[in-house]
C-alpha cells in the first residue's frame, strides 16, 4: 500500500555537490583552457546528482580531473591545483552522499543534518590533509622537487595498502 | 533496545580515488610539475584517511507516540518517533526507516530520517498515516549508521520496548443495512422470512376448506357470505433463519488491481458487516466465520451485545488481518471444521471476491451439504481507494482476464442454483435488488 518512493536527492544535496564542483573552475580559472572540461564537469555533477544516477556525476568528476590536469600542465601554481583537487574530491563525496541518502531515504525525508554533518566532517578532514600536505611542501621554502614528491606518494600508497588489511 | 543481526559492510565509497591520484601524479612527474604530484599525494591521503576510519556504533532506543491509537477509518494519525543514541560514540551519518505497518498509507511527511546523533542525544520526527480497518502493529525500525568517511556501514533493527499498535474498528455497516433475501427454506422460531409453507403470517398464500379448530380471524367471511361455505385463508408462514456470514480470508482474497490499491478482502468485510446488520435487523440469528488459516467463529445469535461482538471481530480479528496470512491454508480441514460448526438448518452468506476456483468450490460444497448458500461477491477491480487514474483502472490485460474468469465462476454458480450477488461500483442495495430479481422466491 506504499506509494512509489522518489529516490532523487534533496535540493540541498545537489546544491552542496554543485558548490564544491564549482570550486574547481574558480580555482583553475588562471588557465582558461581548463575551464572547458571543468564547466562541463560542474554541469554533469549537478545534473547527474539531481537525477540520482551515479554514472553521470562520475563522468563529471572525470571532466573536472581533466580540467585540473589541463591547469597543471598549463603552468598553474601548486596552491591552485591543491585547491582544485580538494574541491574535486569533496564534490565527488558530496554527490555520492546525496545520491546515497536519496536512494536510502527518498526525497521526502529530512536529511539535512546527515548531509551537513557529513559535509562539515569531510571539509574539516580535507582542510587538515591539505594543510599538512602544503605545510610539508613549503618547508624548504620553494617546494620539493618532483622526485621527492613521487617518493612521498609511494609512501602514502604503501601506508594505504597497510591499512587495507 | 537494539537487536537482531547487525550487518557491517563496506560501501566502497572511496574506491578509485587512488587511481585518480596516481593519474594526476603521473602526469605531474612526466611534465615535471610539482603542483600536480602534490595534488596526487593529497588524493592518496584522502584514501588513507578513509581506511583509518573505524566502523560506526549504532546503539539506539526508539519510542513512538500516536495522536490517536483508536482512530475512526479514514482519519489521519500523527506518529511521533523519538530516537535516542544510547551508545558512547557519535553517529555521524544515521539513516532511520520506521517500520510503518504494511497496510497503512503514509499521507504526509516521511517515516524516514537522515541525521547525525551525538551520544545521549535524541532526534524526533513526525509523519501522518491514514487509518484503515484492522489492528496495525508497528514493525522494528531499520537503522543504518555510517562512519564519517562513509566507507563502512552498519545496519540493524531497533525494536521498541512497548509495542505500538493502531486499532481501527469501523462501524458494522458503512452504509444503510441491506436486507439480503434468504432462501425460503427457513425453519425455526417466528421471524420475517416468508417461507413457501402455509400457516400464520402476513403474505397471502392460499384459501382452503375450513377445518375444525381454525381461528375465526382466519375465516374468509366474505366468501362464506357469498357461498355459504366456511373457508380459511392461509398465509405464508414466516420464520426466522439461522445464517452464518462467511468471509473468504485466504491469500487469494487479498487480490487488488495494483500494489497501491486496497485488497478485495476489505470490500468483502465491509459487505459482510452490511449483510450481518441487515440480517440481524430482519429478526434472524446471525453468526460470523472466516475461511482462513486462523480460526475465526462467532456463533449465531441476536441482540445488541452480539452486534457489538461482530463489529469487534470484523474490525480486529487476526484471521481478517489487513495483510495476507503467512500460514498455509488447509482446505479440507478448514471446510470440515466449518461444516461441523454450522447448525443443520443454517444458511450461509459467503462474502468472497471469487478470485480463484476454490472459492466457488466452497460455495458449491456448502450448498450441496444442505446449507443454502448466497454468494456476495465484491469485484476486486473496484477495490481501489482513488490513488490511481479512474480511466486506467482495470484496463490491463491481466486484470481483464481475471475479471472474465470471475464472471464465468459467477455464471457457473448461478447454473448450480446458488444465489450470487456480483457487486461492482453500484450501491450494494441496487446490486442485491438486481440479483434477487433472478432468484425464484
Amino acid at each position: 500500500m506504499t506509494a512509489e518512493l522518489d529516490t532523487r536527492p534533496t535540493p540541498l544535496g545537489v546544491g552542496l555537490a554543485g558548490l564544491f564542483a564549482a570550486g574547481v573552475p574558480i580555482a583553475t580559472a588562471a588557465v582558461p583552457l581548463s575551464l572547458v572540461p571543468s564547466l562541463f564537469g560542474v554541469l554533469s555533477i549537478v545534473v547527474g546528482t539531481a537525477g540520482g544516477r551515479k554514472s553521470v556525476p562520475t563522468l563529471g568528476v572525470g571532466a573536472l580531473l581533466i580540467g585540473v590536469l589541463t591547469a597543471g600542465l598549463g603552468g598553474a601554481r601548486p596552491e591552485v591545483l591543491l585547491l582544485g583537487t580538494t574541491c574535486l574530491v569533496l564534490a565527488w563525496d558530496a554527490s555520492l552522499q546525496a545520491i546515497d541518502l536519496g536512494r536510502t531515504l527518498g526525497r521526502a525525508a529530512d536529511t539535512t543534518r546527515a548531509l551537513t554533518a557529513h559535509t562539515v566532517i569531510s571539509t574539516i578532514a580535507a582542510a587538515v590533509i591539505v594543510g599538512l600536505g602544503y605545510g610539508l611542501f613549503r618547508i624548504p621554502g620553494d617546494g620539493y622537487p618532483v622526485t621527492v614528491l613521487a617518493l612521498l606518494l609511494f609512501g602514502a600508497l604503501v601506508l594505504g595498502a597497510a591499512f587495507r588489511g | 533496545m537494539s537487536s537482531e543481526y547487525p550487518v557491517v559492510r563496506s560501501t566502497r565509497r572511496w574506491h578509485g580515488v587512488n587511481a585518480i591520484a596516481l593519474l594526476v601524479s603521473g602526469a605531474g612527474v612526466l611534465a615535471n610539475r610539482p603542483g600536480l604530484v602534490l595534488s596526487g599525494v593529497v588524493g592518496v591521503a584522502f584514501a588513507v584517511a578513509s581506511r583509518v576510519d573505524a566502523p560506526p556504533t549504532v546503539d539506539l532506543a526508539v519510542e513512538r507516540r500516536l495522536s490517536d491509537a483508536d482512530p475512526a477509518p479514514g482519519t489521519s494519525v500523527t506518529v511521533t518517533v523519538t530516537v535516542t543514541n544510547t551508545g558512547g560514540a557519535l553517529c555521524p551519518d544515521l539513516r532511520l526507516i520506521d517500520g510503518v505497518p504494511p497496510a497503512l498509507t503514509v499521507e504526509d511527511d516521511s517515516p524516514r530520517r537522515g541525521t547525525a546523533l551525538r551520544p545521549g542525544k535524541t532526534v524526533a520526527f513526525e509523519y501522518t498515516v491514514r487509518a484503515t480497518r484492522g489492528v496495525h502493529r508497528f514493525g522494528p525500525m531499520v537503522a543504518i549508521g555510517r562512519n564519517a568517511s562513509g566507507t563502512i556501514e552498519r545496519r540493524r533493527t531497533v525494536v521498541e520496548a512497548d509495542e505500538t499498535t493502531i486499532t481501527c474498528v469501523p462501524p458494522l455497516s458503512g452504509t444503510e443495512p441491506v436486507a439480503l433475501p434468504l432462501y425460503d427454506r427457513a425453519v425455526g422460531v417466528t421471524g420475517r422470512v416468508a417461507t413457501r409453507e402455509s400457516g400464520a403470517g402476513t403474505v397471502f398464500h392460499s384459501v382452503r376448506e375450513y377445518r375444525h379448530g381454525d381461528p375465526p380471524n382466519r375465516i374468509d367471511w366474505n366468501r362464506t357470505a357469498r357461498t355459504g361455505e366456511l373457508t380459511t385463508v392461509e398465509y405464508r408462514r414466516e420464520r426466522s433463519a439461522t445464517v452464518v456470514v462467511l468471509v473468504d480470508a485466504r491469500n487469494a482474497a487479498y487480490v487488488a488491481p495494483s500494489r497501491d490499491d486496497r485488497p478485495a478482502i476489505e470490500r468483502s468485510i465491509a459487505v459482510a458487516g452490511t449483510a450481518f446488520e441487515g440480517l440481524l435487523a430482519t429478526g434472524n440469528r446471525v453468526g460470523l466465520a472466516a475461511l482462513s488459516p486462523t480460526e475465526c467463529w462467532l456463533a449465531p445469535a441476536s441482540g445488541q451485545a452480539h452486534r457489538g461482538r461482530a463489529r469487534e471481530l470484523l474490525g480486529t480479528h487476526p484471521a481478517l488481518s489487513p495483510t495476507p496470512p503467512e500460514e498455509p491454508f488447509l482446505k479440507m480441514t478448514s471446510l470440515r471444521r466449518l461444516r461441523h460448526r454450522l447448525a443443520t438448518d443454517a444458511q450461509v452468506v459467503f462474502c468472497s471476491p471469487l478470485s480463484d476456483g476454490y472459492a466457488a468450490t466452497v460455495a458449491r460444497r456448502l450448498h450441496a451439504h444442505g446449507h443454502p448458500t448466497t454468494v456476495l461477491s465484491p469485484a476486486p477491480t473496484c477495490a481501489g481507494d482513488g490513488n490511481r487514474d479512474e480511466r486506467t483502472r482495470g484496463t490491463e490485460p491481466g486484470v481483464q482476464l481475471a475479471g472474465i474468469e470471475r464472471s464465468f465462476r459467477c455464471s457457473d454458480l448461478r447454473d448450480d442454483g446458488i444465489h450470487v450477488v456480483d457487486w461492482g461500483e453500484e450501491p450494494l442495495r441496487r446490486a442485491v435488488e438486481t440479483a434477487s430479481r433472478r432468484w425464484s422466491v
